[in-house]
């Protein structure tokens, strides 16, 4: 009995991975697709996406739920890389560059997201969901509208025919896997990008770091409970939207990271479903709403990118349409973020009736106990 | 603790650390844009008015494989940075000449005249205009959001055949 139900517990609590995992399993032999192939897919797919998804652990970690203003970031880094374009600023140093002209900008994105959020307390996904969409508005009439009429913008190349807005797709050739091909080890037929990975790992042990310092402890508080830390004299708005500034630049980075992999920008979509995808790997990856950490992140984006690699090749060999494979992507995706949310209303739900079951059990026990002493 | 109850002395020394971190994020991003940018480099082997063109020389520049160049042939390079040297060889590999150059921070895209250069003329580096130089098509509209298209305009309808 005891057994069925820590089965039941261990298949409630990980449900997502392990659903995840039998697609993996039935998608792989189906796809046609070398191991090889498919494991030097994963090392790439883990140095350009690692990076954004592990910007999603604080908010998590100071109890914001999952940070879908991220995108915010993503795209103060794009507005980095296209200065960075207008400027002819290539290699690491155009890399560099892009960050160091995005840090400010997603600092204020960052400032904005937190203070809305703060005041939208415990609804901050839907509302940085909506949050970013009403941003990327700004970030349209900025990128299609001001720059070349109000910001100057030397390139010609990166400009529209008629004088003013950015092209739909810039090409990063300049940038292009400059921090890939920076340290590239070849080993046993894999090529490593360990700068890449060095910069991820700083960022693990950022997080680590971070986690044990005095504002990383405050975030704890707050995540575990906002009243209580405001008790005990932690700044609970100023704690939570420094979570999100940090995230939000960490996200900026992120998205330069993956587009200087990709090689090219896509100026008005590419952050479009930049938190999507984030989110969906971290939530594969085991994490919730209320706990994430550095091994989901990982866990997260080579399951989520395996699953990525090979459906569009199943669904060419096994229905004749690598369209299915493509559907199948959008809809696994936003089918892992329905799952995992729905999972922890469920669970926390099951928790509230559990404790309140308990607590009844202990008083009855307790008023058992006063009849027998009376008599 | 309100901005009123911090000492004058305080506030003075935590406006000028904030006043120093600009400054060094400023001149952070002026270092990184001097050693990032990229500049083209027309290496180029037509005679001028003064000097006539070489035959037969390869160009190098900042040790990378070198250029071949013939009378009237033109080649290019992708340059990072400011300061670089260019070498000059016949093909049979005899030193003609090895010269260092600053290139201007402002000019993306520069002409070294070799004959100039090899004639001892200082002015062996000019601004390079590409004449008549065509502005690349707008992309098509990539999708059906209007909004997120640059241009606003749906693709034209295929008239029926």
């Amino acid at each position: 009995m005891s057994g069925k139900k820590s089965f039941g517990r261990f298949f409630t609590e990980n449900a997502v991975v392990i659903i995840f995992l039998l697609i993996t399993f039935a998608a792989v032999p189906s796809s046609g697709l070398s191991i090889q192939y498919i494991v030097q897919e994963m090392i790439t797919r883990l140095g350009r996406n690692t990076f954004l998804v592990l910007a999603l652990i604080l908010p998590i970690f100071a109890g914001m739920g999952l940070n879908f203003g991220m995108t915010l970031g993503a795209m103060s880094g794009q507005i980095g890389l296209i200065m960075a374009i207008n400027w002819n600023v290539g290699g690491v140093e155009g890399l560099i560059f892009a960050a160091l002209l995005g840090t400010p900008v997603s600092i204020l994105m960052g400032y904005v997201c937190g203070s809305v959020l703060n005041k939208a307390k415990g609804r901050e996904m839907v509302t940085g969901y909506m949050l970013a969409f009403f941003i990327n508005g700004i970030y349209q009439l900025v990128v299609l509208y001001m720059m070349g009429a109000i910001f100057p913008i030397r390139s010609h190349a990166i400009l529209l025919s008629r004088g003013y807005g950015i092209r739909n797709t810039l090409n990063l050739d300049m940038v292009r896997q400059s921090l890939d091909d920076l340290l590239m080890l070849k080993l046993g037929g894999y090529a490593i990008p360990i700068a890449t990975f060095l910069v991820i790992a700083l960022l693990c042990a950022f997080v680590i770091w971070f986690k044990k310092t005095k504002l990383g402890q405050d975030m704890r508080a707050v995540g575990h409970d906002m009243a209580v830390a405001e008790a005990a004299g932690v700044p609970v708005d100023r704690t939570r939207i420094i979570a999100i500034i940090i995230s939000t630049v960490l996200a900026c980075y992120g998205q330069i990271i993956f587009l200087q992999n990709m090689g090219n920008l896509a100026t008005y979509n590419a952050h479009d479903q930049t938190s999507f995808f984030a989110v969906a790997a971290i939530l594969v990856g085991g994490a919730s709403v209320k706990k994430a950490t550095i091994p989901n992140v990982f866990v997260g984006v080579i399951l989520l990118h395996i699953l990525f690699v090979v459906t569009p090749r199943a669904g060419q060999n096994l229905f004749g349409s690598a369209m299915i494979g493509e559907y199948f992507r959008q809809f696994i995706g936003y089918g892992v973020i329905a799952l995992s949310l729905v999972l922890y209303a469920w669970r926390a739900r099951r928790d509230v009736l559990r404790s309140r079951e308990g607590l009844r059990g202990g008083a009855d026990r307790a008023a058992v106990a006063s009849e027998g002493a009376a008599e | 603790m309100n901005a009123m109850s911090i000492a004058p002395k305080t506030r003075i020394r935590r406006l000028l650390v904030r006043s120093g971190i600009i400054v060094v994020y400023v001149l952070l991003v002026g270092i990184v844009f001097v050693l990032g940018k990229g500049h083209t480099l027309i290496v180029d082997n037509k005679k001028t008015l003064e000097s006539e063109a070489i035959d037969g020389i390869v160009v190098s520049i900042d040790g990378k494989e070198g250029m071949e160049l013939y009378a009237g042939d033109r080649d290019m390079a992708k340059l990072k940075g400011q300061r670089h040297r260019v070498s000059v060889e016949t093909i049979t590999g005899e030193k003609k000449l090895e010269k260092s150059f600053v290139l201007p921070i402002d000019g993306d895209m520069l002409l070294l005249s070799v004959p100039k250069l090899m004639a001892g003329q200082e002015n062996f580096l000019e601004p390079f205009v590409p004449r008549d130089q065509p502005r690349p098509a707008d992309e098509q509209v990539g999708d059906n959001n209007v909004f997120t298209s640059p241009g606003g305009e749906a693709p034209a309808p295929v008239p029926a055949p």
